[in-house]
């Protein structure tokens, strides 16, 4: 009898059901911020600390929900900064690294300048920004493509410049033009780069777009997004409306990576290891 | 009635069998200085399988590369096909395995055996029966959807090979294309290699470590020195093809193992 008890209990188990993984896979993440919410509300209840300089979770959804039509305005606007910087992004990043992987003069020329240009701070740069741009979407957009544009460059060029010699060598051996050998081996070759790439991207024109918006939204057009409620929200001590603009932009970060990563797992799902579900 | 079979039988042993490639006088200095190959001379006619047999590092790699149009030499001529090597004329008669498979792994086996036919220009609709039938022959009809990962590693080398072989080259040049495989497999692969080449009608210039794997496979056998690279000795094997496994335990083989693993002390 114990033995038959426990087999059957063996097979449920060796095959857990679709709910059961998604719960097993939830719980631990689940568990740990109801642990986290409930020490932050804990604090405040034993500290009595001022509402301004910490607010209760409750004061946060409170916030939400009071300002939601205004949070979600900001949302959208930053939305779509963030989306058209990340367009341009992957477009000009891409076009860049072609030019500096075709060729090792023009690598070398011009890659000293690509580093200058992300290691430059962009508090720096914003003042001439704003003179040619004007504030609002336009000078949003630059800040965040300055700021997301290096990942993109230097993951797709370390891509393109990688391509195995013999794969290089088995083209040329057919008599491949040099069209065939960018289309066929070494865009593809790049690509599981290029996904890595993007997928920082996706994270940091968001971080840009909150950026370009702190310094040069223009409220009245509309055309400040979170950056700009952050901004007068901290200005006016409203800690927990900022508290709910930060998450807010956290949670569009968050929803471009989720994006990036399942096109990206699209793109490789058949071939490339990170993608690959392994059977051992 | 003579049959095709039997021409391609005899043809290694006839004198006016068609020079396929002509090496001449070549020396080989790399830019750092180099010498990898000195007074290099060698003649191979159709139909032949010369083994090259040497010390690592005396230029093996280097000479076949030359045969095939990806490096020039310092001095001296090399003809294939009767054209320079980098020719048109030269690159669609002679395909090349390298010692990893080399397969696009974003491309499962069928389409990566099209590559070459791909990037000839060879018109679409004449893939299918060319690569049906050189997927059947390397056994690997079943596996044409697989892609390179799901593959050990004597299919994926079998994968090369079939690509290697699609494009029908009078000229086969092949780097230790079993060095990383196992013996069992090795061998495998030897006999299934002279079948295909028997069938295909091609010549074999083939480089190997493997003194029993050269013997196995060659007509002849070209022995290299160390640093820089010459041809100190040829040895013959004198067996007639079709081989099979048998050819292992025959005094001849004994025979063209022991010349060789001579000619490579001295
Ligand atoms: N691109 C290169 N630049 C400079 N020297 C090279 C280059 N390629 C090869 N060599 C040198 O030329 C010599 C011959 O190299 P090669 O690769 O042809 O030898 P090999 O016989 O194929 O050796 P192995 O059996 O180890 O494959 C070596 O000394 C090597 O260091
Ligand atoms: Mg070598």
């Amino acid at each position: 009898m114990a033995i038959q008890k426990v087999s059957v209990l063996s097979t449920t188990s060796s095959e857990p059901s679709a709910v059961s993984k998604w719960f097993s896979k939830s719980l631990p993440p689940i568990s740990a911020l109801v642990v986290f919410l409930l020490l932050w509300q804990g604090i405040i209840l034993i500290s009595g600390l001022k509402r301004f300089v910490l607010p209760s979770p409750i004061d946060v959804v409170q916030s939400f929900i009071d300002k939601s039509p205004e949070l979600l305005d900001a949302a959208g606007f930053t939305l779509r900064s963030s989306s058209i910087a990340f367009v341009l992004v992957i477009l000009l990043g891409t076009i860049v690294s072609f030019v500096l992987a075709s060729n090792k003069f023009i690598e070398k020329a011009l890659y000293p300048y690509a580093v200058m240009l992300q290691s430059t701070p962009v508090i720096a740069l914003a003042p001439i920004i704003i003179i040619w741009f004007g504030l609002g979407l336009g000078s949003i957009v630059v800040i965040s493509v300055i700021i997301a544009i290096f990942a993109v460059v230097a993951n797709t060029t370390q891509g393109l410049i990688s391509v195995e010699n013999n794969l290089q060598n088995l083209f040329k051996l057919y008599g491949a033009s040099s069209n065939q050998t960018l289309l066929k081996l070494r865009l593809p070759f790049a690509l599981p780069y290029m996904v890595t790439g993007w997928r920082i991207a996706s994270a940091q024109v968001v971080i840009g777009s909150i950026v370009g918006e702190y310094m040069a939204g223009a409220g009245g057009g509309g055309q400040g997004g979170l950056g700009l409620v952050i901004a007068a929200s901290s200005a006016r001590l409203q800690t927990s409306y900022l508290f709910a603009s930060a998450l807010t932009s956290a949670l569009i970060g968050v929803g471009f990576f989720l994006l990036v990563n399942f096109i990206g797992h699209l793109l490789l799902r058949n071939w490339h290891e990170s993608a690959v579900q392994h059977e051992n | 009635m003579i049959s095709a079979d039997s021409i391609r039988d005899i043809e290694p042993q006839k004198l006016d069998a068609r020079l396929l490639v002509h090496v001449r006088e070549v020396n080989k200095r790399y830019g750092n200085g180099t010498l990898a190959l000195e007074g290099i001379n060698l003649e191979v006619r159709e139909g032949e399988f010369i083994s090259l047999v040497g010390p690592s590092g005396c230029g093996k790699s280097t000479l076949l590369r030359i045969i095939a149009g990806l490096g020039d030499v310092s001095d001296g001529l090399v003809t294939v096909n009767g054209a320079a090597p980098t020719s048109v004329r030269a690159r669609a008669s002679t395909a090349f395995v390298f010692q990893e498979a080399t397969l696009l792994p974003w491309r499962p086996v069928r389409a990566n055996v099209e590559l070459p036919l791909e990037l000839q220009g060879v018109s679409k609709a004449n893939w299918k029966p060319v690569v049906d039938e050189i997927l059947e022959l390397v056994g690997l009809s079943k596996f044409d959807k697989a892609y390179p990962r799901e593959l050990s590693g004597g299919m994926r080398m079998r994968v090369s090979i079939a690509r290697a072989l699609v494009t029908k080259p009078k000229l086969l040049l092949m780097d230790e294309p079993f060095g990383a495989l196992d013996e069992i497999t090795r061998q495998r692969l030897n006999s299934d290699l002279l079948r295909l080449k028997e069938i295909l009608g091609a010549t074999v210039i083939f480089v190997t470590h493997n003194v029993f794997e050269a013997v196995f496979l060659s007509s002849r056998i070209a022995i290299m020195s160390a640093r820089p690279g010459r041809f100190v000795r040829e040895v013959a094997v004198n067996a007639p093809y079709p081989r099979d496994a048998t050819f292992r335990g025959s005094p001849e083989f004994g025979q063209a193992v022991m010349e060789t693993v001579q000619s490579l002390e001295h």
